[in-house]
């Protein structure tokens, strides 16, 4: 039943976000709080994967542009560095360590910015629109799992 | 003119003073600043992490610091020191929302002893930098009496090493040090 989903997206950023995503996972039904947000996490997991080889693949493109490959690349590690955070997040739910999942989470709506601000060192290279909305993607992601762990017993 | 003027004199001292405090590395480091003011240290605290000392500014890696510290401190053996370990720059240093992070707290500790010898407050958690360089600063304050129960913060996150000693009335630091660290490269576990 969708109630303990409901209830628990309520006290989340992005309601409905946080509903669709936890709604479309066939695990979410049998999932307590805590494997809701574990849900939550494996699909912020998924999208800062998916960035990651989005950028990566981009560096395939034939571009003489040196600068732009540089950033590009920097931006996948970052991605991906969020990747892992969100991993380890994961591992402080199972330890029962709510803080260090939560600081994780945050670390993980971080590297966005440090892939941004690689843009923005060099003002000859435009932040590409589809990225911006992949950042706040995954930013929001990471704000409904953080609202699901804020409400956890700790 | 034979003598210095007062102010002539005030001045240089003055100059002193801020030369003095632009190459310490509590200042370069931000740690005064970032966690506590400007102090007179009065305690000697050496921490080793195995057999690495730990000195101002030097890198530890976090798998050499998953137990405590062997840290141990000068002074008077009726004095009671509290230990206050602490990460200015969680999650990450270019956005600390998270600062300070707790990494252990102790009270009531003899001079001249160990933080075993003091009651622990934070069970200790060693640094796990998840994004970017960290400090992790370990400030010690002497005691006016013994602090006896004092309050667990509700997390590890957020947390005010000044109000904290304002709180129990510790005033300055007696001393301390901070290392650097940073997240080792894992093995990739896809």
């Amino acid at each position: 039943d969708s109630s303990l989903i409901k209830r628990t997206c309520k006290n989340t950023k992005y309601y409905n976000l946080c509903f669709s995503s936890l709604k479309s996972d066939p695990s979410s039904p049998n999932a307590d709080p805590k494997g809701l947000a574990v849900i939550m996490i494996g699909i912020g997991m998924t999208n800062a994967t998916s960035t990651s080889s989005y950028l990566s693949s981009k560096l395939l493109s034939p571009s003489n542009n040196t600068t732009l490959k540089r950033v590009l690349k920097e931006c996948a590690d970052k991605y991906s560095y969020a990747g892992d955070a969100l991993q380890d997040s994961v591992q402080d739910l199972a330890n029962e360590a709510y803080d260090y999942a939560y600081m994780h989470i945050t670390a993980a709506k971080d590297y966005p910015n440090a892939c941004h601000n690689a843009f923005k060192r060099y003002p000859g290279l435009a932040y590409p629109r589809d990225l911006a909305s992949r950042e706040d993607g995954l930013k929001h992601i990471c704000d409904v799992a953080m609202g699901i762990i804020d409400n956890l017993d700790w | 003119m034979r003598y210095l003027s007062l102010s002539t004199f005030s001045l240089l001292c003055i100059t002193f003073v801020v030369m003095a405090a632009s190459v310490d590395p509590l200042v370069v480091g931000r740690v005064i600043g970032d966690v506590v003011d400007m102090f007179i240290p009065s305690v000697n605290m050496s921490v080793y992490f195995g057999s690495k000392h730990v000195t101002n500014g030097c890198d530890i890696k976090p798998s050499i610091a998953i137990s405590p510290p062997k840290l141990t401190l000068t002074g008077n053996m009726d004095n009671l020191y509290t230990l206050v370990m602490t990460d200015p720059d969680a999650p990450s240093p270019s956005e600390p929302s998270m600062r300070e992070w707790i990494h252990w707290i102790l009270v009531d500790i003899p001079g001249g002893t160990n933080p075993f010898r003091g009651k622990e407050i934070v069970s200790y958690v060693g640094p796990r930098p998840p994004i970017g360089i960290h400090r992790y600063i370990f400030v010690l304050f002497q005691q006016k009496g013994p602090l006896g129960l004092v309050e667990q913060p509700p997390t590890r996150a957020s947390f005010n090493t000044r109000y904290f000693a304002r709180q129990l009335d510790l005033g300055l630091p007696v001393a301390t040090v901070y290392f650097n660290s940073q997240k080792e490269p894992a093995v990739k576990r896809r």
